[in-house]
């Protein structure tokens, strides 16, 4: 009698965490203590479709949808209707770590730091990320800088990326890899410096697309090295991402 | 029996619930910066003296909060992949950025998980140059609490996210267009064993930006349809070029490709671009390209030299001999 009676505690709980833990599905429910949604509605068909041509997203069943306007033979221009939320979508871009951090240098030989940029572009035209440098990597005290790279045969500039393993051949670039990179960053090796704002050198694209693209993302390696005669002391630069969205 | 129905009981009241948690609460790494910008683009017309405002939204799901300073500059379409490319010393007077009250700002603090909504106004002045301008509004955003930079080896990072802003200042009402086609990019001999790889540009000859409407075709001598490609709906900004694109798995390509094991003889390579504002008229260009066994041929004279050669010294002999010598002659000395 115990024993079934334990068994039936237990089933008990368990019954009552599932029904705590489950969410609710609430049909046709278009309110809550925030918001109330007039003209709801449902529909009789939505989503994404696609096949080997082509990709489309529909919603049939709508009301009143648009356009209503339109751009340039009207003073207003109105798209109703949930298909036109592909319009209004949002361009993010994210650094995961605006510190890059190299520690104490040794003489001749890299250190390194990282970081992740992300895009997501849901609009017409994709994407494009340029780079560049404030300045070099300048002494605190402003009399002393660390020379962008030149990399091991002195041929990689702010817009050609070549190999960079030796570590006696001084400097600061970066390399990238990941999604949508620019093709000269061949593999892990392959490092470019910054395009010099101070130098007036046009800042660079680093990754671009020219579709839409969700969470598409590239890591940074940042890459220094310096020799016995630089100056001791603190180095400081500034790097700008630029995302722009396309059109 | 009984005793492995209580073990599996208590088995289950403690594994089950964990299939009913709230997937919501596993999160991902988080980044120092995670700005998100909408709209992506605005389309204006505005005549000179008149005003015009949208809204923009800038939010930030990051963990690090931001300074951010809002900034307008020009922007030129690449001239094959129409790609924004920013002239960041350029300043224009006649759109400023406001707050949520109207009032300008120069920068504004930017918490983690928070949002911050812009209104951008466009007043062009009565003597602007009437003419569809290429903006981007730029919104810089840097770390508003820079660490003790005294101490280390650095780098600080910011990020700037932009949001495309085509502003037609106009006092006519002008449609988009007309759209011309500029070229058509290839070479006019390809090798039958590779693909027919072409680009077509285009032109947008009128003041305002106009979408592309159209198709890409090959045919062959016959003129036969062998490939068609239905033309992606981008825009072409006023007087600016820009690479024709299609649709290819999932993705863009301004690169069509007629892709078969062999092809040979003469193709025609067909762009036709429907203007926006007057539909009936259709601009076609046509161009001509020869699909030749070009490698085929090679081989088969490398392999006729190599052939004619051993031929040769075969009825000459005696030649070798002496080339023999001469050569090792040459080597000894």
């Amino acid at each position: 009698m115990n024993k079934n009676f334990l068994v039936i505690v237990l089933g008990s709980i368990l019954l009552l965490a599932l029904y705590i833990l489950t969410p609710t599905a609430s049909a046709d429910r278009l309110e809550s203590s925030s918001y109330i949604i007039q003209f709801g509605n449902f529909n009789v068909t939505a989503g994404e479709k696609s096949n080997a041509n082509f990709k489309v997203t529909d919603t049939v069943g709508q009301t009143a949808d648009g356009p209503y306007g339109i751009y340039g033979s009207s003073n207003y221009s109105i798209g109703s209707g949930f298909q036109y939320i592909y319009q209004i979508g949002e361009f993010a871009f994210s650094i995961s770590d605006l510190n890059i951090d190299f520690g104490e240098l040794g003489i001749n030989v890299f250190a390194t730091d990282s970081n992740v940029l992300t895009v997501s572009s849901r609009g017409a035209g994709g994407y494009i990320v340029y780079a560049y440098e404030q300045h070099q990597l300048r002494h605190s005290d402003g009399t002393a800088t660390i020379t962008d790279t030149t990399c091991d045969n002195g041929d990689c500039t702010q817009s050609s990326a070549k190999i960079w393993t030796n570590g006696t051949k001084n400097g600061f670039g970066f390399n990238m890899t990941g999604d949508d990179i620019i093709t000269d960053f061949t593999n892990s090796n392959y490092y470019r410096h910054f395009a010099d704002n101070s130098l007036s050198e046009s800042m660079q694209p680093v990754m671009s697309s020219a579709s839409a693209v969700t969470d598409h993302q590239a890591t940074v390696k940042y890459q220094i090295s310096v020799n016995a005669s630089q100056p001791a002391g603190t180095y400081q630069t500034h790097l700008v991402f630029v995302a722009v969205p396309g059109y | 029996m009984q005793h492995r129905l209580k073990q599996l009981f208590l088995w289950l009241s403690f594994v089950a619930p964990i299939f009913f948690m709230n997937p919501a609460l596993v999160q991902a790494q988080k980044s120092d910066l995670d700005l998100s910008i909408k709209p992506t683009v605005t389309y204006l017309t505005v005549e000179p003296g008149q005003k015009k405002t949208f809204q923009l939204t800038i939010a930030h799901n990051g963990t690090t909060p931001l300074t951010v300073i809002p900034q307008v500059v020009e922007f030129t379409p690449h001239s094959e992949t129409g790609t924004p490319q920013l002239d960041l010393e350029t300043t224009v007077g006649f759109v400023t950025v406001q707050n949520e009250v109207a009032l300008p700002i120069t920068s504004f603090k930017l918490l983690p998980h928070t949002q911050q909504q812009l209104t951008v106004t466009v007043n062009p002045p009565l003597d602007i140059i009437q003419k569809e301008y290429h903006l981007s509004v730029l919104l810089k955003a840097d770390a508003a609490n820079q660490p003790n930079l005294n101490l280390k080896n650095n780098s600080i990072t910011s990020a700037i996210v932009a949001s495309n802003l085509i502003a037609l200042i106009s006092s006519e009402n002008i449609g988009g267009g007309p759209l011309t086609i500029s070229q058509i990019q290839t070479n006019s001999i390809f090798d039958s064993l590779k693909p027919l790889k072409f680009k077509v540009q285009a032109k947008n000859e009128g003041l305002k930006a106009a979408p592309i409407k159209g198709r890409v075709r090959v045919l062959n001598w016959t003129n036969q349809e062998v490939a068609s490609f239905s033309l992606a709906p981008t825009m072409i900004l006023g007087e600016s070029s820009r690479n024709l694109e299609y649709s290819v798995n999932g993705s863009t390509s301004d690169e069509f490709s007629y892709d078969q094991p062999f092809i040979i003889g003469p193709f025609t390579l067909e762009a036709s671009l429907e203007s926006a504002s007057e539909p009936a008229n259709t601009i076609i260009i046509k161009k001509r390209v020869l699909a030749l066994p070009i490698s085929i041929i090679s081989l088969f004279l490398i392999a006729g030299l190599i052939y004619l050669t051993v031929i040769y010294f075969r009825q000459h002999r005696s030649l070798l001999p002496s080339l023999k010598k001469s050569f090792n002659l040459n080597n000894k000395t």
